[in-house]
């Protein structure tokens, strides 16, 4: 961090060391699948990551100044551009501007400021301020885009601004689908889009299943959407988690996360996913759908991992990864909501500092007496 | 027995030992019942009621207490008067009274009154405790009618709906609607929404104190300054 030489004790680990850096590179792996969510949702995305970074800036950069901090932070951590990124691919491409700007204020000024700033925050600001859009306006945060080919050709820049400024928003989002639909007839699974869709706008595959769920409905509601890799939806959202798998891979070669936190994550999932499904093949979902849609590999790698609200020991971080895992499936497969990633990585940070005090390894020539070990 | 002493009691029951936001007594019915300002009305001049006249009984009963059963007392004489403004308010305000169901009978439990009974009506002449008991309870509504027109007005952009409930006709014209129900953000009606409220409003009154004792040590050292500077 500072730039004056001296010689640091005995670990000498070439690693990334500034905060800063690890936020930017973050944000670099999350940029294929921002481009990816581009081609297959349009120009909603953009507008939100618009919105979300000014809003997240100027609150950063306000609070900053009112605790007497230079703005220089701004760059220096990049964390509020970190938190505004992950929000605003979080958010459906079309919220409404002045929830996206409440999202945003209350992701950094209370779950982040409010409890001591960066490196002191219990919450991830971001699930935080996801989780207060989605408990205060459940409507609106569960329209999402169809996805279609070319989709910025649709939901075009100036469709998207007055659909999220409501302004004519019925007519633009008819057109929106029209153009849809002129785009997808050429293709195989046109009849298909008429089928599922009688909107650009919908509820997503997981909200659709959850509804199906207490019917004992699931599998034939599959066979019904047809999805498989024919299925135009299934393969957008493979590709995008696909990319966020990759985004991720990048992030561990390069060291800036722990393998261990997505790994035992991702393996909790599979596990119970499968357990669920080889039982009760009707009531819930296969694991392949657990992986592909909703935010399963973007929560793993870039929202579990940050590293001021998770544990950093190797067992703590397995731990948390299980823990995150489990309340990950239970939300999914035997709770209300659709998708869990925002809640179960909110309620594992719930748990870190004990997971953290509990999983304290033994100094070297410390007293292997528990007591000696777990104090403080 | 000056004026001092009353004037005290008033400022502690008002805003330094305000029950709601420096005590921090009497979480659950603060959390629970401020969802609308109606409501949080309602409970306060119920709370307001029940801790004047508790706090009166017990300083006037105060000498005859036996030591080691005095909390007994202090629950019995409490509930009785809860009994009695849940009595009137199933009689008179019946709507309200569904409303705020349980949270009326739990004002016995209640720590502000306990608290106060304890701490200042078993020591202090009947008249200290009642003027006590008054100034907490005016305090107490105070913080919850000021959480619940926040949380109301956030979370369905009204003021006062169905003030007319406890009121009568005159409520209607105290309602205001600022925007439409939809748009309001649930949260805040919501458990969440008290907590996160709550929060913000300490922060707010130890801002607000924060800036009187940096007055106060600006005036002090100008002062000193002066007096060295002659």
């Amino acid at each position: 961090m500072s730039h004056t030489l001296y010689q640091e004790g005995a670990p000498h680990d070439a690693n990334v060391s500034s905060t800063g850096k690890i936020m930017r590179l973050v944000i670099y792996a999350l940029v294929p699948a921002i481009i990816a969510h581009f081609y297959f949702f349009g120009w909603g995305i953009v507008f939100n990551l618009l919105f979300c970074l000014i809003s997240s800036l100027v609150t950063e950069g306000i609070i900053l100044k009112l605790r007497g901090h230079s703005l220089n932070r701004l760059w220096r951590d990049s964390s509020a551009a970190l938190t505004a990124v992950i929000l605003a691919i979080a958010l459906p491409p079309l919220t409404p501007w002045y929830l996206t700007i409440i999202g945003c204020v209350f992701a950094i000024a209370i779950v982040k400021h409010a409890f001591g700033g960066l490196g002191h925050n219990i919450f991830n600001p971001a699930m935080g301020g996801f989780v207060f859009l989605l408990i205060s306006a459940p409507l609106p945060m569960t329209e999402y885009i169809e996805a279609v080919p070319n989709n910025y050709l649709n939901v075009t820049a100036p469709r998207a601004i007055s659909i999220i400024f409501n302004i004519n928003k019925e007519q633009n989002l008819y057109n929106a689908y029209n153009d849809a639909y002129k785009h997808v007839i050429t293709r195989d699974d046109a009849d298909t889009f008429m089928a599922n869709f009688d909107a650009i706008t919908g509820a997503t595959f997981l909200i659709d299943a959850k509804h199906e769920q207490p019917k004992n409905n699931v599998y034939s509601f599959i066979k019904v959407r047809m999805m498989d890799l024919s299925n135009y939806t299934f393969f957008a959202h493979l590709v995008i988690s696909s990319l966020f798998l990759l985004g991720g891979i990048a992030l561990i070669v390069f060291k800036v996360i722990d393998f261990r936190i997505p790994l035992s994550f991702l393996l909790t999932v599979i596990i119970i996913a499968s357990i669920c499904y080889e039982i009760a093949p009707n009531t819930y979902l296969p694991t392949l759908y657990h992986l592909t849609f909703g935010a399963t590999f973007f929560g793993a790698f870039f929202i579990l991992t940050d590293p001021v609200t998770a544990v950093p020991k190797p067992i703590g971080a397995v731990i948390f990864g299980i823990i995150a895992g489990i309340i990950f499936m239970l939300i999914r497969n035997f709770g209300g909501y659709p998708d869990a990633v925002a809640f179960s990585v909110l309620l594992t940070n719930a748990c870190a500092p004990l997971i953290s005090i509990l999983t304290k390894r033994r100094e070297f020539g410390a007293k292997s007496h528990p007591g000696d070990i777990y104090e403080r | 027995m000056s004026l001092q002493d009353y004037t005290d009691i008033i400022k502690d029951g008002l805003w330094k030992k305000n029950p709601g936001l420096v005590q921090l007594l009497g979480l659950c019915p603060l959390l629970a019942v401020s969802n609308t300002a109606t409501t949080a009305l309602a409970l306060g001049v119920a709370v307001i009621a029940v801790l004047s006249l508790s706090n009166l009984l017990i300083s006037l009963v105060r000498k005859l207490l036996i030591q080691e059963i005095r909390i007994i007392i202090y629950v019995v004489i409490i509930a009785a008067l809860v009994t009695c403004v849940q009595l009137l308010m199933e009689a008179y305000t019946p709507l309200l009274y569904q409303k705020l169901g349980l949270y009326i009978a739990l004002i016995v439990t209640n720590c502000i009154i306990i608290g106060r009974a304890e701490m200042f009506a078993a020591k202090n002449s009947p008249l200290k405790s009642l003027l006590d008991g008054l100034a907490n309870g005016v305090g107490f509504t105070l913080v919850l009618l000021l959480l619940g027109i926040i949380r109301e007005l956030i979370g369905q952009g009204t003021i006062f709906m169905g003030l007319d409930e406890f009121l009568g006709p005159i409520g209607n014209y105290f309602t205001i609607r600022l925007f439409e129900a939809d748009k309001g953000l649930l949260i805040a009606v919501l458990p969440p929404g008290a907590f996160i409220t709550l929060g913000l409003v300490l922060a707010l009154k130890n801002f607000i104190d924060n800036g009187f004792e940096q007055k106060k040590k600006r005036v002090k050292k100008s002062n000193t300054t002066d007096i060295s500077n002659q």
